[in-house]
């Protein structure tokens, strides 16, 4: 049985690919003789697409429009989304996918060219910890679009962490930190006996090395050309990319020497920058510090996630190219007090991780059903054993399959060591099972297997053969962000009001692969026919409880065209979510009333944004925070200010953008978050506030209320509901709170409006302002006959006139719910 | 928060004690793993139940996950036995014996004669066992009272941050121990859904919820949430079924009944139930209201009005409800007696129908007969009898007719917005000038002050009705003063005539001075007579 032999870290700005080769790890170089190849697709003039160092060098050598048009890098971030890549020389429009199967092929040709004989038609591919599905998905399509049929992802901090564990033996924690291209991971790993665990992990899909060059060319170079008399505009894209091109290389050269020079030579449509500016540490530090510090936060959050004892972490590990900076590594060190390990090569650490996880997948145990095996007279065996443990044995299962029904059974198993150093001698099958415990020898063994018939006869079998290694074991891959369905559900905190939530099947960090089924009910009728998606189910992935705070995975589009019968409400609906190793993630519904199943997955990319929406958004959430009262430390509300601040900024960037754009849509959903988080802290204590100036009001009222024999009646029942209140704020009731609030409300004005006095008033107060009302002519109408009521002291048509009069004001009715509501419900 | 399970603690998934490492845990689930992969298992000693069947891939899986994260397998060892001691091993095979009292009693004395916190924290587990396998109400309680002793013990929870930390292999911070302190209770709560599940009584929920104050996320998920369900889907029915009374009732009954359901569960103090029970008040109200209002149907409306007192959990709620129900009954004898108003009315005179008024009004309570549309109607069927009386006195010259609508008026004085001792000081002006004028022959004076009460009455700042019964009043006042002397003028009159006659007669037959003086005698003595007959009071 065979295990996957390659291993591929498609990153951001660089890429790397490492086999196994006899138990060893092997980084292959490419043909420019690196052991990384740039992320960079350049299409030449004949349309030929080149990857790697060559493409890169057009970008930064060649500045002409042409070549500039003609490539592209950092193609990773857009997996996942629907936007294409438009090479001129190429011809047809690229999606990420298919230019991440280029640097792929690339890839796979180096080791063709060293190796023929390794297969390439499984592999692993590393990807950000953070990684939604959508994005891992996409990288599963591009490795089956550069002909990798089975494709597992691992995540890159845990590539890492393998083959760190691979290099040293220590029971330690370790914060596994990962600063790649364009992205930033963190996972806190146990490492003990030679097994490892993920404790915790966290990220940012839009923190990278490419965020270090922008910082480093707006907080350095352009404020020192600035202050030498060069006012240009450093706004043009053009400009600003050849600038942080500058800015790359000198934050290299600070990684060997403590000081350089930038020298910057751009020629301009008017003008030339030709400047060298002397760049320290120190000036790097300043320049990059907010980010490193945004680094530092979330390893801290990590730490906290993990609940493990600061104390009890003995190392960070570093991964990544931007590792390389002793400036940041001081940083690391001096922040969060733990010492760093840079042991390993950053920049291949990742790819030899994925190598050496590759060996403990076995190639079969894949794609079963795409095996077409021919109808041979073997046996066949299911085992389930690990390729690679730390442990000293392990139990291993298995069932025989008779190759036909007259085949005579297999009466006995026998699993032997390649070296004759064990044999686990004839195992009875019981029922066609049979359970042996097989050693781990200290080297990579290859253990025979050997079928008995009854009467002695050796079998056929397939697999003939397991190989088995003592190494670092890892249980799998977590799952990075909880996932589940927007259900609608009786929400307790609300009084048991219907609430839209998410309803978890997975959590965070769950052990890939995984698969759940859970039954919910129809909310309402779904009718035959109906062209609508009248059955909504959507499933979401995000740690919020709320649905639309976390990000959309897939709508389930289940329309009445695709069933045959009505379906009542409250019919039920099975819900079967599953997830495997490489995150391919399949959702169907089973409706058991017509016996049907649905594999009605609409979408497999990520959600369109626009700018405007985003914009939009944004200030609505502005107002929503400036609503909520400062606590007393101002820690929400300067938390709060400060992402509204960062968020307008990205959204700044966004028009040109399109990862900006992206950017700033998962900051608006953290906003959104945060501000969820500070509302509720805040609401009992506001609800308390209103209450006491409610109080105030109506206890004024009541004194001068109408009619007056109604004064009694009013003062009793405010008492009533004030004596709920008072109790309410002791006990920290928020519910009974909130509603006795809201009783009180409620009350207040139907009291008001059974007043005539009150109603006069009100009448009075129209016919000041109508003149400036878009509604002159209705209120005018209104107001006359208001006052005819008045004449014949018809307090009901007054009522009715002050009513209709508001109603012409209330905007209410245009606010339309912005989400479509769940179909489905527990 | 995460689900926390009885039989499917993760130490009892994969038959391992508490305290072990990772390397230990990862090597038996590998087993375990490999065995369900082809419908095998494994049996431990420790199983406190048949754990075939618990023992799958999912569940096993789902340990290793628990266990090798830090939060989660601190929660998890809290809910397992410890058993540092063959003893207690002993104990924890007793119980997968089912001799829960011998388990019991080992702990019980242990922590009874030191201060042994393990013995205590198994102690409350093994009552909680106990009560899961055998329903046994006495065991659950005594459960939580351990839970509480422990929860409430700062000494406890040093001693096992110390403790847990002495096998811990991964280096759990302090912040996770006050957090599973902060949310004993509401573990604890799933545990005891796991116990529910099998002991379907509603005495574990109340008395859990009695003991901690706490219902947690999954019973109310699991065992409340259909119950809630249905009251809010049949309050969404009351208005969509609103034309059919039976079907009405129908759900009247099915959401108090899934009410009583939620109170047998004893969680009426609990504030998202109360807060349900007062909305299901409120819609009863409302629609109580819009089946008085659109229907007039009051025996529905009653229905659900005491529906909406019965079920309601606020005092101001009750209040009000308390005021609509009176409503509805003051509503309900005002119609009846509107109904016996009409039908003894038909054809009648307004005299009648005033009478009958009268009589009728004692049936209505007193503070509906204050009432303003109560009063308005009264003094619409006083004006009706009063003006007809009064227009028919004047026509007829009717003394006694005046007399009477001056005194009915006066009697019902209290029914208008008046001054009582104003216009008793007015109308003695009107009566006086009245009898002088009327006594003196000035006519004209006495419609002119007939007509000046008009325009007084439109100067009075009160309401119509007021104004009608001040009018009512004076002009029956001034009219029931002069009739007399209308009269007694005309019988004068009268009487000059006939004496002249006698006196004409009488001097043709006799003497000029007997015919003068018959002629005097008849003047005086007709004088006299129209004196007794018009002007004595």
């Amino acid at each position: 049985m065979k295990t996957i032999e390659v291993g591929i870290d498609l990153g951001t700005t660089n890429s790397a690919i490492a086999v196994v080769r006899n138990g060893e790890v092997e980084i292959i170089k490419n043909s420019n003789g690196e052991e990384t190849t740039p992320s960079v697709v350049f299409a030449d003039k004949n349309g030929k697409l080149v990857v790697g160092s060559k493409a890169k060098r057009k970008a930064i050598d060649d500045s002409s429009l042409e070549s500039a048009k003609n490539w592209r890098a950092e193609v990773k971030r857009l997996m996942g989304t629907n936007e294409t890549v438009i090479l001129p020389s190429y011809g047809s429009p690229l999606s990420p996918e298919q230019i991440s199967s280029e640097i792929l092929k690339s890839l796979l040709a180096d080791i063709s060219r060293k190796y023929a004989e390794v297969s390439l038609s499984s592999a692993v591919i590393t990807v950000p910890a953070h990684f939604s599905t959508l994005q891992s998905e996409a990288t599963k399509r591009a490795g089956d679009l550069s002909g990798i049929s089975n494709v597992v992802l691992l995540q890159e901090p845990i590539a890492a962490a393998v083959a760190y564990g691979f290099s040293t033996n220590t029971d330690d924690n370790w914060l596994v930190y990962d600063l790649g291209g364009g992205t930033f991971d963190v996972a806190l790993v146990a490492s003990r006996g030679g097994s490892l665990t993920v404790l915790a992990h966290g990220g940012d899909n839009f923190l990278g090395g490419k965020d270090i060059d922008a910082a480093i060319a707006d907080n350095f170079i352009i404020p020192a050309l600035k202050a030498k008399g060069h006012t240009h505009s450093y706004n043009d894209q053009n400009l600003h990319k050849k600038l942080r091109v500058c800015s790359e290389q000198g934050k290299i050269d600070l990684t060997t020497s403590d000081t350089t020079t930038i020298d910057i030579e751009i020629d301009l449509e008017n003008s030339t920058i030709s400047e060298s500016l002397t760049f320290t540490r120190k000036d790097l530090l300043n320049a990059c510090q907010s980010i490193f510090k945004r680094t530092v936060d979330i390893c801290r959050e990590t730490i906290k996630e993990s609940h493990v004892d600061r104390t009890s972490i003995g190392k960070i590990v570093l991964v990544g190219g931007p590792t390389q900076m002793p400036v940041l590594r001081s940083y690391l060190e001096s922040e969060l007090k733990v010492k760093v390990d840079g042991s390993q090569d950053p920049l291949t650490v990742v790819a030899k991780g994925a190598a050496l996880f590759a060996q403990q997948v076995p190639v079969t145990a894949l794609k079963k059903s795409n095996c077409n095996l021919p109808d041979l007279p073997v046996y066949q065996l299911d085992i389930n054993y690990l390729p690679v443990t730390s442990e000293d044995q392990q139990t291993i299962t298995g069932k025989v399959k008779l190759p036909s029904l007259n085949a005579k059974p297999a009466h006995t198993i026998c699993i032997q060591a390649e070296d004759k150093s064990y044999t686990s001698g004839d195992v009875l099958f019981k029922n066609d099972k049979f359970i042996v415990q097989l050693p781990t020898p200290k080297k990579s063994t290859q253990f025979w297997i050997y079928l008995k018939d009854s009467d002695g006869n050796l079998l056929e079998g397939q697999p003939d053969a397991v190989s088995v290694s003592r190494g670092v074991s890892i249980s799998g891959a977590p799952l990075p962000h909880s996932l589940g369905v927007s259900i609608l559900s009786l929400s307790s905190a609300k009084g048991f009001a219907e609430d839209e939530i998410m309803d978890i099947f997975f959590q965070k960090n769950s052990i890939l692969p995984v698969a759940a089924t859970k039954r919910y009910y129809t909310v309402a009728d779904v009718k035959a026919s109906e062209v609508e998606n009248a059955l909504p189910v959507r499933v979401y992935e995000g740690e919020s409880s709320t649905p639309n705070r976390n990000s959309l995975v897939c709508d389930l589009a289940i329309t009445g065209e695709m069933i045959h019968a009505n379906l009542k409400k409250g019919s039920p609906v099975d819900i079967t979510i599953s997830i495997d190793e490489s995150r391919q993630l399949s959702v169907k519904a089973y409706l058991p009333e017509i016996d049907l199943t649905l594999n009605a997955r609409a979408t497999i990319y990520d959600e369109d944004i626009s700018v405007n929406d985003l914009k939009q958004t944004l200030s609505e959430q502005s107002h929503r925070s400036s609503t909520i009262p400062e606590d007393d430390s101002g820690e929400n509300s300067a938390q709060v200010n400060e992402m509204i601040s960062d968020l307008k900024t990205t959204i700044e960037k966004s028009a040109s953008d399109s990862d900006q754009k992206r950017k700033a849509a998962k900051q608006l959903k953290d906003l959104m978050v945060a501000i969820d988080n500070a509302e509720a802290r805040a609401e009992f204590d506001r609800n308390v506030a209103e209450f006491y100036q409610l109080a105030e009001e109506v206890q004024g009222y009541i004194a001068e209320a109408n009619p007056k024999e109604k004064r009694s009646e009013y003062a009793e029942t405010f008492g009533a509901i004030k004596q709920e209140c008072v109790r309410a704020i002791e006990t920290k009731d928020a519910i009974i709170l909130k509603q006795e609030v809201e009783k009180l409300g409620r009350s207040h004005i139907q009291w008001l409006f059974s007043d005539p006095a009150f109603l006069v008033g009100m009448v009075k107060e129209a016919e000041k302002v109508k003149e400036q009302s878009k509604n002159k002519a209705e209120i005018t109408k209104i107001v006359e006959k208001c006052k005819e009521a008045m004449q014949s002291n018809d307090v009901d048509a007054l009522r009715a006139g002050v009513l209709a009069m508001l109603a012409l004001n209330d905007q209410s009715a245009s606010a339309a719910a912005k989400t479509l509501k769940s179909g489905i419900t527990r | 928060m995460e689900a926390v399970r009885l039989i499917r603690n993760a130490h009892h998934i994969l038959g391992l004690s508490t305290g072990v490492d990772i390397k230990e845990i990862r090597k038996r689930a590998n087993h375990l793993l490999n065995l369900a992969r082809i419908e095998e298992s494994e049996k431990y000693e420790t199983d406190i139940t048949d754990m075939a069947s618990y023992r799958t891939e999912q569940n096993i899986k789902k340990a290793v996950e628990q266990l090798c994260s830090i939060k989660t397998r601190l929660i998890e060892a809290f809910f397992w036995f410890e058993t540092p001691t063959l003893q207690d091993f002993s104990s924890l095979k007793s119980i997968s014996k089912g001799e829960y009292n011998t388990a019991i009693s080992y702990w019980k004395n242990l922590s009874a004669n030191s201060s042994n916190w393990i013995a205590k924290k198994n102690q409350a587990l093994a009552h909680f066992i106990s009560a899961y396998h055998t329903g046994n109400e006495a065991d659950f309680m005594k459960s939580l009272v351990l839970w509480r002793d422990i929860i409430t013990s700062d000494q406890f929870w040093s001693f096992y941050q110390e403790h847990y930390k002495l096998t811990d292999d991964l280096g759990t911070n302090v912040a996770s121990f006050n957090e599973l302190r902060t949310n004993l209770f509401e573990y604890l709560s799933w545990l005891t859904l796991d116990l529910i599940r099998k002991n379907p009584t509603p005495y574990f929920v109340k008395t859990f919820f009695e003991q901690t104050g706490v219902v947690g996320r999954g019973i109310e998920d699991h065992i409340l949430a259909s119950i809630i369900s249905k009251v809010k889907t049949e309050i969404d029915k009351v208005d969509m079924e609103k034309d059919d009374s039976i079907k009405l009732r129908t759900k009247k009954i099915a959401i108090e009944s899934a009410l009583k359901e939620l109170s047998a569960y004893g969680l009426d103090e609990y504030s998202p139930i109360r807060v349900l029970r007062e909305n299901c008040a409120k819609s009863f109200r409302d629609f109580s209201i819009a089946a008085y209002n659109d229907n007039g149907d009051l025996a529905l409306s009653k229905d659900f009005l005491n529906s909406a007192i019965t079920i309601s959990s606020s005092d101001s709620f009750q209040l009000q409800a308390e005021r609509d129900k009176a409503q509805l009954e003051d509503n309900a004898a005002f119609e009846a007696f509107v109904k016996n108003l009409v039908s003894r009315t038909k054809d009648s005179s307004n005299r009648v129908k005033w009478d009958v008024f009268l009589e009728e009004e004692q049936s209505l309570p007193t503070h509906m007969r204050e009432e303003e549309t109560f009063l308005n109607m009264k003094a619409q069927a006083l004006f009706n009898f009063c003006g007809e009386v009064f227009q028919r006195s004047l026509d007829k010259l009717d003394e006694n007719g005046m007399k009477i609508v001056f005194e009915e008026m006066w009697k019902s004085l209290g029914i208008f917005n008046l001054n009582g001792d104003k216009v008793r000081e007015l109308v003695s002006e009107y009566e006086k000038d009245a009898r002088a004028n009327a006594s003196t022959k000035q006519f004209q004076k006495i419609d002119e002050d007939d007509k000046s009460v008009v325009e007084l009455s439109q100067k009075i700042k009160s309401d119509e009705n007021s104004k009608v019964a001040f009018l009512f009043l004076c002009r029956s006042a001034i009219w029931k003063e002069a009739i007399p002397y209308l009269h007694y003028h005309k019988f004068t009159k009268n009487i000059q005539t006939v004496a002249f006659f006698v006196g004409l007669i009488t001097l043709a037959n006799t003497t000029w001075y007997l015919g003068a003086g018959a002629w005097i005698a008849c003047i005086v003595a007709g004088s006299q007579l129209g004196k007794n007959l018009y002007l004595k009071k």
